[in-house]
């Protein structure tokens, strides 16, 4: 299957669109009525922003979409229209594409590197600018005399200008520009060997911010259609700068001079100093506007809802385009969704009884094999014997008919029953009773049954699909596949390639009428969504140890929650933290694991029941949960106490987490739950 | 570091199996294939039914497919460690080790003028098609490859008898005497019968003819015993293959490096072996393949018989993964 032409996600990406693309499948994400990210942006102001987000969030195509190019193709190649209309011209760089890091070491002076790189830095940006304006001007039929004069000045912006002899059109202005640059590519190239930078080949010819600024104040003096226009230089990948190089960039955004001003987009992580060179910080609000794009897309499920729906089907409209076929919207969403197989619980519960047919249920395995462990250490009660314990099980067994779900629920009660009873309580008052709940549920009466059945089938399910080894399709549909993105386009776009590449090789035909994409593809896809998410996590050196060591023992600790013998809370993927009473170190690579967005605070936090004080809370990123089979609404949370959270999230504690780990499964798990340290404490089915 | 859970051993099979599919396994690849060879599997309850899928699967996980390009490096590589090597080997050794790279590659041209070339079997088998991507492969003149019926000419020659009469027969001889060594390539040697049966008379007939004549026979692929039983006829100077199949590669064998290590407690040695004997006897004598081989191999041009039928067979409404093309 040739996955590049059948696929419409094939690309996950901005980086990978053509122009043409960007355009075609932009989504302006509406925040609330007249709110969007175009508004927030807002290209009619000066003040400059700064764009975060973590990867895939959609940075990138919203910076290329305020780009010149994009401009042309939505004012069809009208710069007088551009000029007049949008009053901006948005000039995109990648700051990648200076390869920053090579401004370092060989050698040479931290001051030299410094001063080298601001240098390099606004020749590349000029070379940038210029080769647009340069575009601009030749479709405007400007008087070869009016570009002369405006070279003429761009050149007496140079310390040494009497001395530059270069055609006075823009063309030799660049070609000078880029000579300047080349010479430093090869000294910087040559400094490991030489160890030292030529001062006649690098020579600074003027003073910072003398060109960035200087360039469009004489443009815009020189040429009068210019006179209201603003120039937005648009900064993508500010992660990848060093962070003295950061400050030099936050310092000519905050020296900023009209008609110039600066969008910068930066991932989570990488929005790492707000300080200048001078060492003042720049003020929120007055000298920029960051604009946390995760954070404005979380806080809006259901317009997130509304953008990725018309995410994919721009994707699909225009590849039905492609075959020749125009379908409306509507249509074109129903007949997409369709092709997603439903999430059928009665279908796994019957693949379940179909592999164990003839066999004894590993559920009810685990509970023999329980209450034999407690036989040995006199924690089963009245339980003596194995005999006992096979009518024991008879009696589980009783109206189920043979449906392990059924069976399940009745465990967990006799399992809540075992913990509570008193020492001379006997197994068979707790079936008994059990029995009377279960067969008043049967008959539609109020019983246990109602609240464990409501809360607990998620858990239970997901526990059975793992002790039968199948998987675990609550994880299915498009809607849950927009609700595991959490936010992220990337996630999104790729879940929807994965599903559409899984189902293509099992010969689904998702793309074909009549195809379809089974809830294997899509469990394959969502497992390969989080894999991913998980190992470009871009976590690197000791921290990056660190962290995963963190999200190792934070997902151990959710298994073990979710998949025991008596769960305390249902669907747990949150926690809560008293962070006052937490370290540093621990609350620190908390926040690493925010700015990775393997972690995601809730603003609203958790109210305490008995402090009625607000806590810090947070959810274990939806995208990354199917690896752990964890559940990813939002629904429980769990407390992590002082000595949990620092040995979870704490380097120098982790060695204590094993210990914690296995006291905590001895809480949740029978017989040992019987044990008198554990029996004492009166939380453990509070909810 | 892999910190999270795997996927269910069925899932985590079939990954394995389709990133080989996007991969190595492209050239045979098609899209529903998996799915549509376990549909083979219905002669079970469905617990029984999905171990045996597993079973199969597992087995499918570690199949060896040697794609074109695959075996176009082969083929290199018989050519070079087969071949080449020993050639400049001996031409050092007789020349005081000596390192001129220029005499030793004058020397070895020489050698390769005096060496010829040939498939093994009928033109319309594959150790016959093969020679053509190894010439390509090797960058060789095609003067360098001859058919069998070039080996020898016949001629019409008279003799006198006693009573001095004169009887005409025909008398066969090495067409070329300048010609030191004959290099018979093929594919797949599992049992050694091409050589033992086919190979042997016109072999012997060279010997006959000349005792110092070199012939050699290099395979791609051959299993220990076939080897062997080729080398007991000690009638080829060297016999030998690129990559040797042992008796580890016997899939159910006591020696399997198929089972040392297995992913989960339901792929069982026994339990596969009955599944494949199951379906197999169906499709096959033996069951397991030719010769009792249980291989798991197949190559781009065809899948050897040696290989467990229930990859390659097509009796019986059967579809295959990797098909075979049997000779008639």
């Amino acid at each position: 299957m040739n996955n590049e032409i059948e696929n419409p996600f094939s690309v996950t990406k901005a980086t990978e669109f053509s122009d043409l693309e960007i355009n075609e499948y932009w989504v302006n994400f509406n925040t609330e009525k007249d709110v969007s990210i175009v508004t927030l942006l807002n290209p009619n102001e000066y003040l400059p922003k700064y764009l975060i987000g973590g990867k895939g969030c959609g940075k990138t195509h919203i910076l290329r979409y305020f780009s010149f190019p994009l401009q042309k193709i939505r004012n069809e190649n009208n710069i007088q229209k551009i000029l007049k209309n949008d009053k901006y011209i948005g000039f995109y760089s990648i700051l990648g594409g200076l390869t920053s890091s090579r401004f370092k070491e060989k050698g040479i002076d931290d001051y030299q590197w410094y001063s080298i790189f601001e240098y390099y830095f606004e020749l590349y940006i000029c070379n940038n600018i210029l080769a647009t304006i340069k575009e601009i001007i030749s479709s405007l039929d400007i008087h070869q005399s009016i570009e002369e004069k405006l070279i003429l000045n761009i050149i007496k912006l140079f310390n040494n200008y009497e001395e530059i002899k270069v055609n006075l059109t823009f063309d030799g202005l660049i070609h000078f520009i880029e000579n300047l640059r080349r010479k430093i590519d090869s000294q910087i190239l040559n400094a490991a060997f030489t160890r030292k930078l030529e001062f006649e080949e690098v020579k600074v010819l003027f003073s910072p911010g003398e060109l960035i600024f200087g360039i469009p104040n004489k443009i815009v003096d020189e040429i009068k259609i210019f006179e209201d226009v603003k120039f937005i230089l648009i900064f993508d990948e500010y992660e990848k700068l060093f962070e003295w190089q950061k400050k030099f960039l936050n310092t000519l955004v905050w020296d900023k001079k009209t008609p110039v001003t600066f969008w910068i987009g930066a991932r989570r992580y990488g929005y790492t100093t707000r300080e200048t060179k001078s060492g003042q910080e720049m003020k929120s609000g007055s000298e920029f506007q960051p604009i946390n794009l995760d954070d404005i897309i979380r806080k809006n499920e259901k317009l997130y809802k509304q953008f990725a729906e018309q995410l994919y089907l721009n994707r699909l409209a225009k590849y039905y385009e492609t075959k020749n076929r125009k379908i409306n919207p509507e249509e074109l969403n129903a007949r997409f969704c369709n092709k997603f197989e439903p999430m059928n619980e009665e279908k796994l519960i019957r693949d379940i009884i179909q592999r164990n047919n003839g066999k004894e249920y590993k559920h009810l395995k685990n509970l023999k094999k329980k209450l034999l462990q407690g036989i040995k250490f006199k924690l089963s009660l009245d339980i003596t014997n194995e005999n006992q314990i096979d009518s024991l099980i008879k009696e589980i067994k009783l109206y189920t008919n043979n449906n392990p779900l059924e069976q399940k629920y009745k465990i967990f009660l006799l399992y809540q029953l075992w913990f509570q009873a008193n020492k001379n309580e006997s197994f068979k008052n707790i079936l008994k009773k059990v029995n009377i709940e279960y067969e008043k549920n049967i008959e539609g009466l109020n019983s246990d049954f109602k609240e464990i059945k409501d809360k607990r089938k998620k858990d239970f399910i997901a526990q059975l699909a793992k002790e039968n080894d199948i998987i675990n399709t609550e994880y299915s549909g498009i809607d849950k596949f927009i609700e595991i993105s959490q936010g992220n386009a990337r996630s999104f776009i790729l879940l929807l390639k994965k599903s559409i590449e899984f189902a293509g090789i099992r010969g689904e035909k998702p793309m074909e009428e009549g195809g379809s994409i089974s809830l294997e593809s899509q469990y394959l896809s969502v497992y390969d969504t989080a894999r991913w998410f998980y190992e470009d996590a871009e976590l690197i050196g000791e921290v990056g140890k660190n962290t995963y060591r963190s999200l190792k023992n934070l997902t151990d600790y959710f298994v073990e929650e979710r998949y025991c013998d008596k769960p305390v809370d249902t669907t747990i993927s949150c926690f809560y933290i008293k962070a006052e009473e937490l370290s540093t170190e621990a609350l620190s690579y908390i926040d690493t694991m925010i700015m990775h967005s393997i972690l995601i605070e809730d603003e609203e936090g958790r109210i305490e029941k008995n402090t009625k004080r607000k806590e810090r809370l947070f959810q274990l990123n939806k995208t990354i949960a199917p690896l752990w089979n964890l559940p990813t609404v939002v629904r429980g949370s769990i407390f992590l106490s002082k000595e949990v959270a620092e040995s979870i999230f704490n380097f120098n504690r982790h060695n204590y987490f094993d210990s914690l780990l296995k006291r905590r499964r001895d809480q949740l798990n029978a017989p040992n739950f019987r044990k008198k340290k554990y029996n004492n404490r009166s939380d453990l089915f509070s909810n | 570091m892999k910190n999270y859970d795997d996927l269910p051993i069925y899932e985590k099979l079939f990954n394995k199996i389709y990133v080989y599919g996007q991969t190595i396994w492209k050239d045979k690849w098609e899209d529903g294939i998996v799915d549509e060879w376990l549909e083979n599997y219905i002669d079970s309850d469905k617990d029984l039914l999905i171990k045996e899928q597993i079973n199969v699967l597992y087995l499918l996980s570690k199949f060896m497919y040697f794609g074109n390009k695959e075996l176009r490096q082969l083929l290199w590589s018989l050519y070079r460690d087969l071949f080449k090597y020993p050639i400049i080997e001996s031409i050092r050794k007789e020349n005081n080790n000596s390192t001129n790279l220029d005499f030793i590659n004058n020397e070895f041209q020489k050698e390769l003028e005096r060496s010829r070339f040939l498939g093994v079997g009928n033109p319309s088998e594959s150790g016959i098609h093969l020679l053509y991507y190894f010439r390509q492969e090797c960058k060789l003149s095609k003067e360098y490859f001859i058919n069998f019926n070039d080996i020898f000419v016949t001629k019409q020659v008279e003799e006198t008898l006693n009573g001095g009469k004169r009887r005409p027969y025909l008398m066969s001889e090495i067409a070329d005497k300048n010609i030191k060594r004959y290099i018979f390539i093929d594919d797949f040697c599992g049992s050694g019968s091409q050589a033992t049966g086919y190979l042997k008379t016109i072999v012997k007939n060279i010997k006959f003819e000349n005792k110092d004549i070199e012939v050699n026979y290099f395979m791609l692929f051959a299993t220990e015993h076939g080897i062997n039983e080729v080398r007991k006829l000690e009638l080829f100077n060297t016999v030998d293959a690129v990559y040797t199949i042992d008796e580890s590669f016997r899939t159910f064998s006591d020696n399997s490096r198929y089972f040392i290590f297995v992913p989960n407690e339901q792929i069982e040695k026994e339990f596969s072996k009955n599944t494949c004997l199951k379906y197999g006897q169906k499709l096959f004598f033996p069951p397991l393949g030719y010769g009792n081989c249980q291989l798991l191999l197949g190559l781009f041009h065809n899948t050897p018989d040696n290989t467990l039928p229930i990859f390659w067979s097509e009796v019986n409404e059967w579809k295959p993964i990797f098909k075979r093309y049997p000779k008639f």
